[in-house]
This record gives structure tokens, sequence and C-alpha cells, in this order.
């Protein structure tokens, strides 16, 4: 929805930042905001899961690289600028907001530290990737019997510990830019839901095997289901990090997304082996540079 | 020999208690490998990776797949054995060692100190045939073809190709025509 402004139009963004299938609809969004240089009015947002706040950043990031200006954000919530300033969204410098907190207002980190990881870039170099990775993981280990409180399984925070670690290599191996990693423990009435999210706006899955001889497919989402489900790499002989990531989240029982270019594949695998779908491709969405990936547990 | 993982990976400057990352598997690849390179004729080098916890396949795949190649392409035969892996190290090396044997024609696998989640002392994608001359031999601590052949029933030929097989896997030992345990 869009309206007029006397200094510059504005749009009012939906409340679709529940989880990554309703995001589709910000995304869709996106090429006017950035063509036109539209503000965006948050007063319908009520609610923010980490998935569409690490997307929203990766939008804000592109719309700064385009137009050389920070992406203006107004009538912002205070439930919802509260939770963006906690997990240090603004701290990345992409986005302009009129009204800053009052102090009093904002969420104190000791009450509520233990149950999520703040937005981290992951940095496209190796040598500072590794770094950060290695801090990342000591933070994680820190607060994991917070995070994980719900989810009471044999190694379940090594078996995380892998994952961060596989799917934050993959930013500075194959996406050519930097990436985000957030992760937080929420509910939603009587559900428990911990979701990790590692994300970046690089050349995306399909791009970093395009001078790859192997493997055949027919779609981007073909791909990324095969780079799922067997060790291809577009660097090395063989890669193992995606696919040992979707066998944690399967063992886990949990749900893994991945966006990348025009597509996505959703995996829910609480529902593997109920005689129902379990596996589900997206072709021709809106284009979303880079690759994003979802990992979410619920209890 | 007994090389120390957490030594190494002090000295190495690495977090603990994790090993992660392919950047650290090559940087204790490198000191690694120095070691393993001073090991005589069939000798047995244990890694021992007590109070580490995850590591994780990029690290497997620079550092143990890397040394567990280098072995089995030594003309000096010598043999890797793991001591004190935790239980998603072993998840991990397992996943690795049967997706590395699955696409491609070496088959690569490596004997432990300690029971796996296999129940078996071993990881690696080995057949039941092969699977049980380990544990014979693990049992027994060497054998000669005749016992083996008839533990497993296979004719001496059959036996003898099993036997070169397990050998250039290095997780059997030949020392003066007796099969030995790693």
């Amino acid at each position: 929805m869009e309206k007029a402004n006397t200094a510059r139009s504005e749009i009012i963004l939906p409340n679709s930042f529940r989880d990554p299938y309703l995001f589709e609809d910000i995304i869709s969004l996106s090429p006017p905001v950035i063509e036109r240089g539209l503000k965006c009015d948050m007063s319908r947002v009520n609610f923010i899961e980490p998935y569409s706040m690490v997307s929203f950043l990766l939008l804000g990031r592109q719309y700064l690289r385009q137009r050389g200006e920070k992406l203006s954000l107004i009538n912002i919530p205070v439930n919802i600028q509260q939770y963006l300033t906690r997990m240090d969204f603004f701290k990345q410098g992409f986005f302009r907001i009129t009204e800053e907190l009052d102090e009093r207002l904002l969420l104190k980190r000791t009450s509520f530290s233990r149950r999520v990881l703040e937005i981290t870039e992951i940095p496209n170099k190796e040598r500072e990737s590794v770094l950060v990775i290695s801090d990342t993981i000591s933070r994680f280990r820190k607060r994991a019997s917070q995070i994980l409180k719900f989810w009471i399984s044999d190694n379940i925070i090594d078996l995380f510990v892998t994952v961060i670690s596989e799917l934050c290599q993959n930013i500075f191996e194959h996406s050519l830019d930097s990436g985000y990693l957030s992760m937080q423990t929420y509910s939603t009435g009587k559900e428990n839901i911990v979701r990790l999210v590692i994300s970046d706006s690089g050349i995306g899955i399909m791009k970093s095997f395009e001078n790859s001889k192997e493997p055949e497919f027919d779609t981007e989402a073909d791909l990324i289901r095969l780079a799922m489900s067997t060790p291809i790499s577009s660097k090395r002989e063989f890669g193992y990090g995606l696919c040992q990531v979707n066998s944690i989240v399967e063992r886990l029982r949990g749900i893994l997304f991945i966006r990348s270019g025009h597509s996505s594949v959703t995996a829910v695998y609480n529902k593997k082996g109920k005689k129902t779908p379990y596996m589900f491709l997206k072709n021709d969405l809106n284009i979303f540079n880079g690759t994003q990936i979802s990992i979410s547990l619920s209890g | 020999m007994y090389i120390t993982i957490e030594k190494i990976a002090r000295e190495s400057a690495v977090n603990m208690p994790d090993l992660i990352t392919r950047s650290v598997g090559r940087k204790m690849f490198a000191k690694i490998s120095r070691k393993i390179d001073e090991a005589g004729e069939n000798e047995v080098i244990i890694l021992d990776f007590n109070k580490i916890k995850v590591i994780d396949p990029s690290f497997v795949d620079e550092l143990l797949v890397k040394i567990i190649i280098n072995v089995m392409e030594s003309e000096t035969p010598k043999f890797i054995k793991l001591k004190n892996i935790s239980e998603i190290a072993e998840i991990n090396i397992d996943w690795v060692f049967k997706s590395y044997s699955q696409y491609n024609e070496n088959k690569i696998a490596v004997i432990t100190e300690n029971i796996c989640l296999n129940n078996s002392f071993f990881i690696g994608p080995l057949d039941n045939s092969e699977q049980e001359i380990i544990e014979f031999l693990r049992v027994n601590r060497s054998a000669n073809e005749g016992d083996l052949a008839t533990h497993t029933g296979l004719d001496i030929m059959e036996l003898k190709t099993v036997m070169k097989r397990l050998n250039e896997l290095r997780v059997v030992r030949i020392i003066n025509g007796i099969y030995e345990a790693v």
C-alpha cells in the first residue's frame, strides 16, 4: 500500500514478518522501494521473527548499496523498535529512523540475553570469518542452555555448533559477500520455536555452480535440493557442509528452509513419514540476492 | 606414537573445546602430519581427542581425511587409531567418510580405541566381512589366514583379497605374514 507524501512517497509494509513464507510479501515490495527511494512505514507490523529481521536487514543493505543512502523506517511500533534495537538491527548502519527510543524503554540485556544471539556479521574473508565463527560459537555455548531449554535431545548443543560452523563457512567460501547470523527462542501461542538464521546477499547457490561441470539439474530449486542431499561443491571435489546440516535438521525433526535467487526449498522433517509431503520446492519467486537459510525447531 | 590433539590445538591458539573450520583443520594438519612423518614402519599413531567436543565436517575433511589418505598412500605402512572421540565428532567423521566413499572410488575408514555408535571399533563404511575381521582381530590381537578363513567362512583366495584391501585401508597390519589389529 502506497500513499502520497509531500516530501517523498512512502509505503506501508504489511504485517508479513512472521515467517519466511509471509516475508515473500516484503521481498515483492523491495523493487519499488529501492527504485523509487520509498520510506517504509512499519505501523502495521506487530511481530518480527529472526528470518524476517535478517532478510529485511539484507534489503536495507541492498538499498544502501544501490541508492547510496540509508532506508528510512517510519512509524515503528515501540515493541518492534525495542526488539530490533535489542537484536542490534540498527547497529549495522543500513536504516534511518526518525525517533530513537527513550533509554528507559530499551530492553535490558541482562534479562533477555540468554535466549538470543544478536545479529552478527560474518565477514567474507576467511581469516576474519574464522575468528567471528569461533567467537559466535563461544557465545552460543554460553547461552545454549537457555536458547534450547525447551528441546531435550542428545547432543543438541553440539549439533547446533556443527550447523552454525558449516553454514557460516559457506558464506565466505561461496557467496563472495558477507552475511549475518541470528538466533532466538520465542513463543507463538502454546508453541515454542527456536530459529537460527544465516543469510547473505552474495551470488547465490545457482551462480556459485555456474562454472562447475557437475551437477545436472532442471531448476534452481532442484539444485538447492541436490546440494542438501549430495556432497556437491562448487569449489572442491566434495562439500559436506550443507548435506550434514540437512541431515542434522532431519535428526532433530526440524524445518530447514533455504531461499536463493528465485527459488526456495523447505524440508519439514517433523512431517516426514506421515504419508504427507515434507519437501516443498518453489521456483519463479521474486529475485532475492544471495542465500538465506532458516532452521527451526518447534516444541 | 601418541598425539594429544588438545595440546596441538592449544599450541595453534585454537578456541576450545571445538575444532571447527577448514582453516583450523589445515593449520593442525600441518603440525600433526610432521609428527606422523616421524613414525616408523607399521607403527600405530594414536590421535587422542580427549576434551574435544565438536569437530565439524570441514575440519574432518582438512585434517582426518588428509591424514588417512596420506597413510594409505605412504610407502612405509603406518596406522591411525582415534581415541576419546565425542559422539558428535563421531557422527561428523562417519558422515564425511561415508560421503567420501560413496562418491569416490576410494573407501576410507579408521580404527578407534573406544566403542562407536555402530557397536564396533571403527568409523567408516566397511562391509560385513570386513567388520567381522576387524572385530576378530581386535579380540585376538593377531591371526593367520587359516584362523580368519575358518572364522569368516571365506576361501583363502577371497580372504587374501579382503585382507589386502583392509591393509591398504590401514585398518589391519600385516607383520611377517601375520595379520594384526591396529
